[in-house]
């Protein structure tokens, strides 16, 4: 059980809620960017957790890889960001399945991959942030998203700058994998996807939980 | 304080460490920014990585993570380690605006706000800023060498440079 300065506490049962959020979330996700990919793809949870954002730095080891970075804000009851990063090579691996050309033909990252990176981002993030409007039925609007093409740990550091303000230990993060399941590993994609609530989002999202625990 | 358990010392996010040669300092910029304090007769250096200008809240422990009590805190350090202020060069990294339209709250452009706390603290320290590469668009990976204070930096594709 975790209580923040702000004396809400988010335990076991609501991490667990936030985890089946996260899991309904993700096969929604899983059906439109099947369509979108033009392969089978499968969102996977693999972890949904309270920790430092400095923490998440030291385990991704991103420092130096370079990494497409697409993030959407938030707007409405709950604000903050979905934030997605995918390694250059993964991101290169999406733009082909788009364009259905053999992996390994992208090759540079340019303005086509930033619209499939971009598009991708859009489409996981609008239907994470439908499922959490019907389970939790708050008022929630994805903003267009942005992108940025640069060394992992800079961007993150870019990032995590902004919600530093806030302070070390206050972000839930979902980290994310897309994968196909029956194709051949050529073509799995890693990915990682953060859902950052300010910290006033918070207390409104563990409300409307209990809420929903009423129901 | 000194560490040079390694040749290479990473130096994380919100983090500042002191070393000396041969050792190699490096970390990874966005908006952050790095400060680097070198005693060139001790071939002494010490690196802090700023994420933000100043706490909000006093109370909070990690002072390698801002400015106002960061870079006091490491020129501290080096002086504990016998670094002699008036000897001390300084070179600053970092600062950049790299994601457009990117922020968490209204109070927008943390490299800008970063970039003018950390030249306002030195100055109130008396520490004059001998190179800095500070601004821009794009992240930074900067590898100090203690041997001799340069710093290298490597920006994504627009290539390297040393300060």
């Amino acid at each position: 059980m975790t209580a923040n300065e702000k004396g809400y506490v988010i335990d076991d049962k609501k991490l667990e809620y936030i985890r089946f959020i996260a899991q309904v979330s993700a096969e929604n996700a899983s059906m439109v960017i099947t369509k979108w990919l033009k392969n089978d793809i499968t969102l996977k949870v693999i972890n949904v957790n309270l920790t430092t954002l400095e923490e998440i730095g030291r385990n991704m080891k991103l420092d130096e890889d370079i990494v497409f970075a697409a993030a959407t804000s938030l707007i409405g009851e709950i604000q903050g960001h979905f934030l997605f990063v995918f390694k250059l090579e993964d991101a290169f691996k999406m733009a082909d399945m788009v364009l259905r050309r053999p992996i390994g033909t992208t090759c540079e990252p340019d303005e086509v991959v930033q619209s499939v990176v971009l598009e991708t981002c859009n489409i996981v993030g609008s239907s994470f942030s439908n499922s959490l409007v019907n389970l939790l039925n708050i008022k929630l609007l994805p903003s267009a998203p942005v992108v940025c093409c640069d060394l992992g740990g800079a961007v993150l550091s870019n990032v995590f700058a902004e919600y530093a303000i806030y302070g070390d230990e206050l972000f839930f993060i979902d980290t994310e994998y897309l994968h196909t399941e029956y194709l051949h590993d050529e073509h799995k994609i890693s990915g990682y996807f953060f859902i950052l609530p300010t910290p006033d989002s918070l207390p409104v999202l563990l409300k409307s939980m209990s809420n929903g625990d009423n129901k | 304080m000194i560490n040079n358990d390694a040749n290479l010392i990473n130096v994380n996010m919100a983090d500042m460490k002191i070393a000396s040669a041969p050792s190699v300092m490096r970390t990874v910029l966005g908006s952050c920014i790095g400060v680097l304090f070198y005693e060139p007769r001790m071939k002494l250096g010490g690196l802090i990585h700023i994420m933000l200008p100043e706490p909000s809240d006093t109370s909070n422990p990690n002072v390698a993570k801002f400015a106002t009590i960061g870079i006091p805190a490491l020129l501290e350090g080096m002086q504990k380690e016998g670094a002699v202020k008036k000897n001390i060069i300084c070179k600053i990294c970092g600062g950049a605006k790299m994601f457009a339209g990117f922020s968490a709250n209204s109070v927008t452009d943390i490299g800008s706000r970063n970039q003018a706390a950390v030249i306002d603290t030195l100055g109130k320290l008396g520490v004059r800023v001998n190179a800095k590469d500070l601004g821009g668009t794009t992240g930074r990976k900067i590898v100090v060498d203690l041997a001799d204070g340069s710093v290298k930096i490597s920006h994504f594709n627009v290539g390297e440079k040393v300060i």
